[in-house]
């Protein structure tokens, strides 16, 4: 977690100083004549600059890890639930196929949509084909380059090709739960289409991961 | 107006499209051997089956439970499994105050369809989403064996 916060602040740090960097050249630019503005113009700008990996995955990794998404990508099998990710009530287990344990499936509380508002903030929500994340796409506790390295490795990421992995994000409707969680549930830090172009840009980039 | 098939006859049930299944079953159709405990799916005693699978009707929209077989406790009695079960808790005793209990045989019985010899740990991992308050767990446990047995 340390890491991560300093990685953001680095991040945060490094747009500050982009955006710095950009009122500073506005002003030149109008004091500039217009043979210094063509010069200008033939020179490398920072964002033609190939991008650092830890840059293009963290946003990424930052909507995977949320507790909207981390919660159901666990090792253990047994389901997190709220924003501390605590053990689901209930002693509530995955079983073989995610889907709940006989006499008990997760479709015994959870349907195919959010309940009712009146239900209260929080009753189980609901999306069609509620289940566990496979062993193989564990998200919860991991680093975020591990997360990278599954996430692009066909073995841990269900068999997904780069278009695939992208229609995972954009068009799968548990995933897109995700964004529309009901009840008092808190939301990704990207929205839907923030997180699949973010998601599209790695793939561009050759998906890159960071180093730790 | 929803119509219902609730224990193999078609109901039509006067109540809005949002409403709890739990509601339109005990406030609709007079269904009252159904509890509520908790509305949030926390307890199990609003547990019934839909299509011989158990559901906490407290968060389960009416709407969805349309062109489905819903079983209540009052109609169990009509499936050998949930006979057996209710042969099993009356011989043991299971009930205390009896406010759980509903839930628990639509659980054991839903359980026993889909397993017909459950373990320890198939009876508690399956039955953890049903609380009773009196603690009639062993008891519980207890009955599922003799209602398996039973079935055997
Ligand atoms: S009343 Fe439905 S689970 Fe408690
Ligand atoms: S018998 Fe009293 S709550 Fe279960």
């Amino acid at each position: 977690m340390q890491t991560t916060l300093k990685q953001r602040m680095a991040l945060m740090a490094r747009r500050i100083a982009l955006l710095d960097a950009m009122v500073i050249a506005v002003l030149l630019l109008g004091m500039a004549t217009t043979s210094a503005i063509a010069a200008k113009k033939q020179a490398p700008t920072p964002a033609a600059a190939p991008a650092d990996s830890a840059q293009l995955f963290e946003p990424i990794r930052s909507v995977i890890q949320s507790p909207r998404c981390v919660n159901c990508h666990v090792a253990d099998g047994v389901p997190r639930q709220f924003d501390d990710s605590r053990p689901h009530a209930q002693n509530v287990h995955g079983g073989a196929d995610g889907k709940g344990v006989t006499g008990l499936a997760c479709s015994t509380c959870h349907y195919t949509q959010n309940p009712a508002a009146a239900s209260g903030p929080h009753a189980p929500p609901g999306a069609p084909n509620w289940h566990l994340a496979p062993i193989e796409m564990v998200w919860y506790d991991v680093g975020a380059r591990d997360i990278c390295l599954r996430l692009r490795d066909p073995r841990h990421n269900g068999g997904r090709d780069p278009a695939a992995l992208v229609h995972h994000f954009a068009d799968d409707p548990l995933v897109g739960w995700g964004w529309q969680p009901g009840g008092a549930r808190s939301l990704p830090p990207l929205t839907r289409p923030q997180t699949v172009a973010a998601v599209q840009a790695w793939i561009a980039a050759d998906m890159p991961c960071p180093l730790q | 107006m929803t119509t219902l098939n609730v224990n193999g006859k078609s109901l039509s049930i006067d109540v809005p499209d949002d409403t709890p299944l739990l509601w339109a079953l005990r406030d609709g159709a007079g269904l009252t051997g159904t509890k509520f405990g908790c509305g949030i799916a926390q307890c199990g005693a609003c547990t019934v089956h839909i299509d011989g699978k158990p559901v906490r009707s407290c968060v389960m929209p009416v709407t969805a439970a349309q062109g489905k077989a819903v079983t209540t406790i009052e109609g169990i009695a009509a499936d050998p499994v949930g006979h057996a079960v209710q042969t099993a808790w009356r011989k043991l005793d299971v009930v205390q105050c009896g406010y759980c209990q509903s839930g628990q045989i639509m659980s054991a019985t839903a359980l026993l369809k889909a397993k017909r010899k459950p373990s320890d740990a198939d009876i508690d991992l399956a039955m953890s989403g049903n609380v009773c308050r009196c603690a009639t767990y062993v008891r519980i446990r207890a009955a599922i064996h003799a209602a398996a047995a039973t079935l055997a």
